[in-house]
Order: C-alpha cells, then structure tokens, then sequence
C-alpha cells in the first residue's frame, strides 16, 4: 500500500492530512506515532478504505484489510462469541480458524459475557480478533493495546509480531507508549499538523549523553554545549547528542564546570520523537 | 463479504427481535380494543377504524425501525467493520431495504390478520386483497423512511439525531404540510406539490390503507430516486 502525496482536508483551507508520502509492504510492522490531531486517525481511515475523497494517489492492489480504528467496534448487547460468530460468517471464515486467535489473545474465559460488559482490555482484544477473522493482507491498529495490564501489553505485541511473520501481514500500529511502537516495529512514521515529518527507522540513533548538573551551572552549561551540539535539559539532566565524552566535558571544563554524573545512553525512538518535535515548533 | 450470509444474519439479527415483536403485539392489542368494541359492545366503527388504530403505533413504530436499522451499524461504528470495499458498502445499502421489506411485510400481514379477525367475529367487509393492499402499504412506507434516513446519515452522522429527525419526520412534519396546505393564499401548484409529496401522503394514508395509486407511483419514483442517489454517491462518501 502506498499513498503519494495524498492530502485530504474536512474544511476548506484546513489539512487533516498535507501531501502525504507513506509505505506499507506485506511483512513489516509500521508505527505512527504523533500527537493528537496530528491526523493518524484520517490516515488510517484512508488505508482502511473509509475515507474516499483526497487529492493525490492510494496504490494498492485489490487487498483485505482488517482495522481497529478509534475504539473497537462490536454488537454490545451481544456477546463476544456472538460478535466473533458473526463476522466470521461474513467473511466467509469459519470459528475454527479464529480460534487460534481467541486462544492467543487469552479471550477465551469471556466469549460468553455481554460485550458491553467487558473491560477496556478485553474489548480491544475482540477488536483485535474481529479485525483478524477477515484473513486480511494488511492490519490497522489504532492504539490496540488501549486499557491493557502491562502483562497483556507484551503478549498482545508479541502476538502481533507473531502474526506478521507467520501470514506476511502489513502491520501499521500507532500508540502513544512510544517504547512499545519502537520495539515492535520496523520503522517509525512520525506525523504532526497532517504531515509526516520524519522517518525512524533506528538506523539514525545516535549516541547521547546524559549529564546531570548542579542548579547554577546548569543554565550556563545548556548556553555553552548549544553552540556545538543538539542540547536538551529536563530537570538536572542535560542531554547532548554526542558520543565524544572528550569535547564535551572540555568545553565544561574550560568554563569551570563540573557534572556531577556523566553516563552514555543510545538515543530511543522518544529521544526522536522529542527533537522532531521540538524542531517542528522552532 | 458474504453476501448471501450476510443478508441472512441481518435478517435475522432485525426480524427475531423482542422490541420489533413487543410493537406488532402493542399494534394488535389496540386494534383488537376496536374489534372487541364492535362485538361486545355495539361500537359504531368500520374495519378502516381497525386498521387505523392498528396504525396509530404500527406506523410510529415501523418509521423508528426504519431510522435505527440505519443508523445502528453507524452508532455502534460496526460500519467500519463493513465497509472496506465499494461492493461491500451497496450490499450494505440492500440489505437495509431487504430487511426493511421483511419487518414492513410483518407490520403489514399484522393489520390484515385483525382485519380478517373483524371479519370473522363481527362479520364486517373482507377480502384478501385488503391483505395484499396492507402489505403494500406498510411496504412502501418502510422502504420509502429507510432510504430517505439513510440518504441523510450519508451526510449527517450523528446517530442519536437521526433518531430525533425521524420521529419529527413522522409525527411532526405531516401535520405542519397539512397546516401550510391550508393558507389560503398558498398557490394551487404548491397545495397540489405538498398533497402529493410522500412524506404527506404516506404518514396520512397508512392508517385507512387509503393511498391512491397515483401516489403510490410518485412514491416508489421518488423512492427509486432515492436509492439511485445513494447507490451512486455511497461508494463517495467518508465514514
């Protein structure tokens, strides 16, 4: 699946998506993250083929998609059985073959209960589930580990990784837990005010250090390190992106200052994320 | 998507239904008050006074039908579960007249079982054909609400709205086409256009099962109208 510089906008004037560039191939994970409003909904309401009208190119064979968009969506008033039974009719897919993922999604004790007696949890393993019962080529997943236990965070994306494998599915995931999106995934698109700022795909971390200051040096030592390197502080931690321990402690030193603690860290996806961020607002 | 498994479920998820048994039963139970009238106590009333107050909460009940079969895939966002693919979204728009069809047919042999059931205990007028004319009624009604709710969810999708637009449609808005009908400088052409809309015709007609065919055809014109519009723009339009 591919989009070519697809814009779509609800108002006139106004972009929920600007000139968007953006791949899915079969096999990869692929995660969206952004801030709210930035516009992954409408992106992925256009993959999911809910959204028709835009300016640019969708590329895509004829393929099955399967998407768990905003929240889950269900028969409440059914149960979980009644609602897995249903679309797997509908599909053409028999409960047998869902039942691996009923079992792997740890949904089997509940398939009796009401859906609208579910927890959070529960409702977007079924979700899942009813995303999957179509056998689809490509899978959506707007934040599916919502209102999950930590426990059931790491199984579900072990699950996901799993599948991907195993059925080459395209997976496109956003999340606002930014660690899980980068430890299951390929790469990384990053999305703000409806366009993609930038890709991570891991291979463009950098080393960074993390050094911790005392109050009065610290404003000074931002002001010095700023005029060689990309410099961010977050209480008494500074962080430099840079893995010469060397330079930097000298240009401290020079001035007369002395970090309490240095320590070399690899930048993560957050560390990313942040400075796109950052960098977008100046 | 299954077609033909789909319009089964649908089918069955919409027509074995309590609420849809409770308002047929409640429709009976008021029409049969006419008939017990009639028998037990002389009551001066024609089997038009049957079907009338069969209609009274037969009609109400069949235009909220018509609007929550719209609106519930919407409400419940199972819509975005259906509707991955252009076939899939016109398999959707048949399946609400193929179910509509049906609960419009049962509402409808409902009113012809009392009028046979006058027939037989009070010995009034009968014939099969005022059966037939029931169904036709009833049937018409029900997919003419369903595709005019559904061409306005295609562009208004706020699902507890719709629901207040259809019942205003159907309690309120017959009676203010009467009103305006009446003015008496309204021109003729514009007495005759409001007479014949079916939004008027429809609501006024179902309770004596006393549409004209004249109406009836303007009915199903503009009901074709209606789902030739949505089957061209659906596949256009964004959930």
């Amino acid at each position: 699946m591919e989009l070519k510089r697809l814009s779509k906008s609800f108002k006139k004037g106004e972009f929920a998506l600007s000139e968007i560039d953006f791949m899915l191939q079969r096999g990869e994970i692929v995660g969206l993250v952004g801030p709210n409003g930035a516009g992954k909904t409408t992106l992925m309401k256009v993959l999911s083929g809910l959204i028709v009208t835009y300016d640019g190119e969708f590329v895509h064979d004829s393929v099955k998609v399967g998407s768990l968009i905003e929240k889950p969506k269900f028969f409440p008033s059914k149960s979980g059985a009644y609602n897995i039974k249903y679309f797997c009719a509908l599909n053409g897919a028999s409960t047998k073959q869902v039942d691996e993922v009923v079992q792997s999604l740890g949904m089997a004790p509940y398939l009796k209960k009401k859906v609208k007696h579910y927890s959070l949890g529960m409702k977007q393993r079924l979700g899942i589930a009813l995303a999957l019962v179509s056998n689809p080529d490509y899978l959506i997943l707007d934040e599916p580990t919502n209102g999950m236990d930590p426990d059931g965070i790491r199984n579900i994306l072990s699950y996901l990784k799993r599948l991907v494998e195993e059925r080459n599915i395209g997976l496109l995931i956003s999340s606002h837990i930014l660690e899980d999106v980068e430890n299951i995934s390929d790469r990384v698109y990053v999305i703000k005010n409806g366009a993609i700022i930038s890709e991570y795909t891991g291979k463009q971390v950098e080393r960074i250090l993390s050094i911790t200051l005392s109050n009065q040096d610290r404003q000074k030592a931002v002001a010095i390190l700023s005029q060689r390197w990309d410099v961010t502080h977050n209480g008494a931690e500074v962080s430099v992106l840079s893995e010469d321990v060397k330079s930097v402690l000298k240009e401290l030193a020079e001035e007369g200052i002395y970090p309490e603690n240095v320590e070399k860290k690899q930048a993560t996806l957050e560390d990313f994320y942040f400075e796109q961020m950052e960098s977008e607002a100046t | 998507m299954n077609v033909g498994k789909f319009l089964g479920l649908e089918l069955k998820r919409n027509v074995i239904s309590l609420p849809l048994f409770l308002s047929i039963g409640l429709s009976l139970a008021l029409g049969s008050g006419i008939i017990y009238s009639i028998h037990e106590l002389g009551g001066p009333f024609q089997p038009r006074n049957v079907a009338g107050l069969y209609a009274t909460i037969a009609m109400v009940a069949l235009g909220i039908y018509s609007a929550k079969v719209v609106v519930a895939d919407l409400h419940h966002g199972t819509i975005y579960l259906l509707f991955s693919s252009t076939g899939d979204r016109i398999t959707f728009l048949v399946s609400r007249l193929v179910v509509m069809g049906a609960v419009s047919t049962l509402f409808g042999i409902g009113c012809g079982v009392l009028l046979y059931v006058n027939h037989v205990l009070n010995g009034q007028a009968f014939s099969w054909s005022d059966v037939g004319v029931a169904i036709l009624h009833y049937v018409l009604f029900g997919l003419f609400f369903t595709l005019l709710f559904f061409v306005i969810s295609m562009f208004y999708q706020k699902t507890m709205n719709i629901m207040i637009i259809a019942l205003v449609t159907i309690l309120v808005l017959p009676g203010i086409l009467g009103m305006v009908q009446m003015v008496e400088s309204l021109p003729a052409f514009a007495r005759e256009f409001i007479g014949h809309l079916p939004l008027y015709t429809l609501t006024n007609t179902i309770g004596f099962l006393a549409m004209e065919g004249y109406d009836m055809m303007i009915t199903v014109f503009v009901s074709l109208g209606l789902f030739a519009f949505a089957f061209i723009k659906l596949p256009k339009v964004d959930y």
